[in-house]
């Protein structure tokens, strides 16, 4: 039975690392998602020390930035080429803190509403961090602002207290790690996140909520999904196209989804 | 030229002669009612509120500019002065010389009649009549000329005034005016910066005025264009401005800054100079922008490049070495409205004769070029003090006075990592940078764009406002981590949780008896505290110069200071339960101490450790194996310390619960800075102690090494509020000033946000994170404790750098004279502080932190000054290995 407060469709959010291996090969392979049936893009601009993934993103990362020299600005040229032929696909953009701040947060927000970006997935950026206090030394970066947000990334850990503060901000899309792991990591989905995703709908029933980290089979984005709207992919995608087996994996994956929007509706 | 003056006056006799035909003087006076906006406390109000009285002028036209603003509206550009913030507006009555008349006066009263803004009536007042009539208008202030009336006439006028409760403001132009009055009690003074024989401004004349009239409430006028020559006039107490505020081309935001950018604290400037490309000449580029026609200059500019180009308000046309010709030619030609000029090159007459707003330079050889200088004080606009040789990129060769009285934009050296020394100069306003905001040999929008950060944060108020009775002590270890704009909490969500208990713990040990004394207890029984402080006489004799004395961190069990916060860490991870323990170590002093810590307590510990790091500091993965940690080589990236503080987060990103990351320097995410910090003083409290057992006093100046900061945080933190000791961190000079070649955060890197906290980083343009370099491993790191950048900016800390070579010779030179040896990173303190020490006198004490001790370093200096003996012992290790092998 469809139920009313949540979003009906289901679908596959998929990363890739701009730049990697090479600035119009990553720009060819998003084409390959949208063409598979992808929803949701999520272009990450790749930094020389990320922080937060594990080894096949922290390597395409520096491959980008050592190999292929990825400025930020050709990352927004990337993004601006994927807009003009695919004007209606969603697209994610994912950076570290510090690359957006020597762009100029202010400069680099307004480029993505230019692009149409509604979501910046900033890992290491709390979306409730005193962004005017800082970034005003280098200008505003005002994401709450006009149609740009930044996507709360938080883990079963988070507190009840926090929760509560981040969901009242009304936030479209909330993006849960599926366990305690970087990215990359051996799947599992951590119990805890059933409390957290159904305190959400509750109090924000049009969010969309989305699971990653770890996941890289049909059965596992089954299990997301039975769950979240959306299941997002990473590492293993990446790791598939450098075998050269993106299309059949990408395809297994999609076809999971497709069941678990039949079984929603 | 006729006096201008003279012509007025003459003119004014006429005018009053007409006033008695037109009105009845018995009648204006006795229907003349008292005012009830009170100026005088308008003025004491805003004196104590430390804000500036601002003045606001209607002006049609005016002798020395002609027409301004025939036909405009009085109560649209009142109304417009009132929104912005002007204290009291300001008409002209005056018809013949400023367009003025009465009825303008009348027009902005009605405007103000309901508002606290007060109404000036400018003019120029020779008899009473003229003073009924405007307060019959709706004046509350007159302004009287001392140039024009005797002392006694000012007094009578004066009393006139204030039967009716009018404010006076005396304007006087000169010193033989000011001293002519100098028995009466005019309590408010209009200086005005106008030369009335030549009518031409110079800013300075206020200033020199105002030190004359102390005591005095001092309001300057003429000649203030915009917001950076408020910045020239320091003595003031409010500003009265007409055409610059007619004139702001924006009379939107443009009026408003006029008013806002002044609030009375130093707001420093920024002239970029030797711009030669059409693309950095534009107002924003900075606050002054110097355009270079100096015959003998690398970055003289090719006038063709002006011919077609608008110039900006701010542009200063920079002569060094024209002839005056050439200069008189230039500034025909192009409409700059701000010249520079050098005080060997031209005369006080020459200067006078000179139109545009004038910035004059000095090249400080020796002292009598500082007392040429006064020679100009009243003619000028501002003063810049150079270096010995202009645009050379070499420091002061002179010492400046820090009471230095005229304001000044210092030159010379300057660069975006040694800004905090402009904060030595009482009346330094700001900086003219020409060779610092070069990248080989050419103007870079990112190095200008990092001294307007820097220079941004001494202009913050969340920098310099800190309460004047709040100790830098308490900030920094009650600040929730914020440290001006510096240091924070940016990691993702997942770590959240842990950071925040560990926050709420360290909030609960500050001021926890019994934690504390373990804490110490530890410290004296475990690590073998306190450490001694050593004199240095052999030495200190050998350089004949100051005493010096060491403070012998190194003789701490593992080696090295880090073990405090080790110790202080790892019991607060008791206190939480936490039973296994993560940390990162570069050389692997912090995971040697931290390992010996954990082995001590009983809890369980990983350490991770770039590949690179472990394979060259194999003797300190071997202690921390023997010790029961696990080491965990870091196959990422570089594979050194950068790549072991991420893996060691990634690993508290998968067991958020039950782990405690053990951080080794005072840099991260709060509350680490604050934290390590706090574990750390100890140093710096111990050596307030021994110096005074020593010498009775405190030192003069204490220095350290900086890599992450912990030691010298350790070092400083107990002298932070004894502004008379001067402290000092040394940064890793490396091979050179090429990305990569050096660890030289606070010298040469730029802001960011990494590894959890904002602060300054070394990085590429496009916000990647840079690789370093440098001897000694522990300084081997690319951010810098975001309490040290804030301190940097404060000017409380200063900073400098040594080279790997400069070490590795301060290594030989303690170990020879005096019997120690330190670890390559506290031997860039000793590097700076031997050269420093020769220069200072024998009455002088300056401490150095030995951090920690040499004998981890024994490959790497055994390398440099004996490389055949390291290469004999390896063959003989070899050797006997092979031997070994074969029996097994």
């Amino acid at each position: 039975m469809k139920q009313t407060s949540m979003p009906a469709s289901k679908s596959l959010m998929a990363h890739l690392v701009l730049g990697y291996p090479t600035l119009a090969e990553s720009t060819r392979t998003a084409e390959v998602y949208i063409s598979a049936g992808c929803g949701i893009l999520e272009l990450q601009v790749p930094f020389s020390h990320p922080t937060a993934d594990g080894p096949v993103i922290t390597a395409a990362c520096r491959e980008a930035v050592e190999k292929q020299g990825v400025r930020v600005e050709d990352c927004i040229d990337a993004l601006k080429w994927l807009r003009g032929r695919h004007p209606e696909q969603e697209i994610m953009v994912m950076s570290y803190a510090n690359r957006i701040y020597a762009y100029g947060a202010q400069r680099f927000a307004g480029q993505m509403q230019d692009i149409g970006i509604k979501h910046l997935i900033v890992p290491d950026l709390p979306v409730d961090a005193p962004l005017s206090h800082l970034f005003s030394i280098g200008g505003n970066m005002d994401t709450r602002a006009e149609s740009v947000s930044l996507v709360p990334v938080i883990a079963a850990n988070i507190t009840p207290e926090r929760l509560q503060r981040l969901v009242r901000q009304a936030f479209g899309f909330f993006y849960l790690m599926s366990d305690f792991k970087i990215t990359g990591g051996q799947f599992s989905l951590h119990p805890g996140l059933l409390n957290i995703i159904s305190y959400i709908r509750r109090e924000n029933p049009s969010a969309r909520i989305g699971i990653g980290f770890g996941i890289s089979e049909p059965e596992q984005v089954r299990e997301v999904l039975k769950h979240a709207d959306v299941a997002i992919v990473g590492s293993s995608i990446i790791k598939a196209r450098s075998a050269g087996s993106l299309a059949e994996h990408l395809a297994s994956l999609l076809g999971a989804v497709q069941t678990s929007t039949n079984k929603s509706l | 030229m006729a006096n201008i003056l003279d012509n007025i006056v003459r003119q004014k006799r006429e005018e009053i002669k007409t006033l008695y035909r037109q009105y009845d003087f018995n009648r204006l006076k006795s229907e003349a009612a008292a005012t009830e906006k009170n100026f005088y406390a308008a003025l004491a109000t805003a004196k104590k509120a430390g804000e500036p009285f601002f003045i606001a002028e209607f002006k049609r036209k005016s002798p020395s500019q002609g027409w301004i603003s025939e036909n405009g509206s009085v109560a649209t550009q009142v109304r417009k002065y009132e929104d912005d913030g002007a204290c009291a507006v300001s008409v002209l009555t005056d018809t013949d010389f400023f367009g003025g008349t009465y009825e303008d006066l009348k027009e902005a009263a009605t405007v103000l009649k309901d508002s606290p803004v007060l109404l000036l009536q400018k003019d120029f007042i020779l008899d009473p009549i003229q003073i009924y009539l405007a307060r019959s208008c709706g004046a509350d202030i007159i302004l009287l000329i001392a140039a024009i009336l005797e002392p006694l006439q000012l007094e009578a006028l004066r009393a006139v005034a204030s039967n009716l409760k009018m404010g006076v403001i005396v304007e006087v132009h000169d010193e033989p005016e000011l001293h002519a009055i100098r028995h009466f009690d005019f309590p408010v003074l209009g200086i005005n910066n106008r030369d009335l024989k030549t009518f031409r401004t110079a800013l300075n004349r206020s200033n020199v005025l105002a030190r004359k009239a102390a005591g005095r409430f001092i309001i300057a006028e003429s000649g203030i264009l915009d917001y950076r020559d408020f910045q020239s006039i320091l003595k003031a107490d409010g500003f009265l401005i007409g055409t610059g505020l007619m004139q702001a081309p924006d009379r939107g935001t443009g009026f408003r800054s006029f008013f806002k950018t002044h609030t009375g604290r130093p707001h420093y400037l920024f002239k970029a100079c030797g711009i030669r490309s059409a693309g950095f000449l534009k107002e924003e580029t900075a606050d002054f922008i110097g355009v270079n026609f100096s015959p003998l200059s690398k970055r003289k500019i090719d006038p063709a490049m002006l011919d077609n180009q608008a110039l900006p308000i701010n542009a200063v046309a920079v002569f060094y070495r024209n002839s005056e010709v050439e200069i008189r030619e230039t500034l025909e030609k192009y409409p700059f409205k701000r010249v520079q000029l050098y005080a060997g090159d031209v005369t006080p007459l020459f200067v006078q004769s000179l139109r545009p707003k004038v910035l004059l330079a000095c090249a400080l050889r020796d002292v009598s070029d500082l007392e040429r200088l006064n020679e100009f004080a009243n003619d000028v606009d501002l003063f810049i003090l150079d270096g010995a040789v202009p645009g050379s990129g070499n420091t002061m060769q002179v010492a400046i006075p820090a009471d230095f009285p005229h304001p000044f934009l210092l030159a010379g050296g300057l660069q975006a990592g040694n800004l905090g020394s402009i904060l030595a100069f009482e009346n330094c306003i700001g900086v003219d940078i020409a060779s610092g905001i070069e990248l080989t040999g050419e103007v870079d929008a990112g190095k200008i764009s990092d001294i307007k950060n820097r220079l941004a944060c001494m202009n913050d108020p969340q920098v310099v406002d800190k309460e004047d009775n709040t100790p830098l002590q308490d900030m920094i270890l009650t600040s929730g981590g914020w440290f001006g704009p510096y240091g924070g909490c940016f990691v993702p969500e997942v770590l959240l949780p842990g950071l925040e208990e560990i926050a709420r713990a360290f909030e609960e040990i500050k001021n926890d008896e019994q934690f504390l004394m373990e804490f110490h207890s530890v410290l004296n029984n475990f690590s073998g505290r306190p450490t001694a402080f050593t004199p240095l006489p052999r030495l200190s004799k050998k350089l004949g110069g100051a005493q010096i004395f060491l403070k012998n961190e190194g003789l701490n069990h593992t080696g090295a200071h880090k073990i405090n916060h080790c110790i202080g860490q790892a019991l607060l991870a008791k206190r939480l339960g936490k039973q296994r323990i993560i940390a990162e170590t570069g050389a692997g002093q912090h995971g040697y101490a931290t390992a010996a810590v954990c082995a001590r307590l009983g809890l369980d510990c990983t350490v991770y450790m770039g590949r690179k790091d472990y394979e060259r500091q194999r003797p300190n993965v071997y202690w921390m194996e023997l010790l029961g940690a696990r080491v965990v080589a870091v196959e990422d990236g570089a594979q050194t310390l950068n790549d072991a503080v991420i893996a060691a987060f990634k690993d508290w990103v998968q067991h958020p619960d039950d782990t405690y990351y053990l951080l080794g320097s005072a840099v991260g995410p709060h509350p680490y800075p604050a934290m390590n910090t706090f574990f750390q003083k100890i140093v710096g409290e111990e050596i307030k102690q021994q110096c005074a057992a020593a010498t009775g006093r405190l030192p003069d100046v204490c220095i350290a090494c900086v890599g992450g900061g912990s030691n010298a945080m350790g070092m400083f933190f107990d002298f932070l509020d004894n502004p008379e000791v001067v402290l000092i961190g040394v940064e890793a000079g490396g091979k050179g000033t090429m990305p990569g070649e050096h660890a030289a955060k606070i010298m040469h890197g730029r802001q960011g946000l990494f590894e959890g906290y904002f602060s300054y980083f070394l990085q590429d343009g496009d916000g990647n994170i840079a690789s370093t370099h440098s001897v000694s491993a522990g300084l081997d790191y690319c951010g810098v404790s975001p309490v040290l950048a804030w301190l940097a900016d404060l000017g409380r800390v200063r900073f400098e750098k040594e080279s790997d070579d400069e070490a590795l010779a301060a290594v030989q030179t303690l170990a020879r004279e005096e019997g120690i040896i330190p670890a390559l990173e506290s031997a860039h303190a000793f590097a700076f502080g031997f050269r420093l020490a020769a220069s200072l006198s024998p009455d002088k004490i300056v401490v150095i932190n030995a951090s920690g001790r040499g004998e981890k370093d024994l490959f790497i200096t055994m390398r440099h000054f004996q490389e055949d003996s390291l290469l004999a012992y390896a063959k003989h290790l070899l050797g006997t290995g092979s031997e070994v092998l074969a029996h097994v």
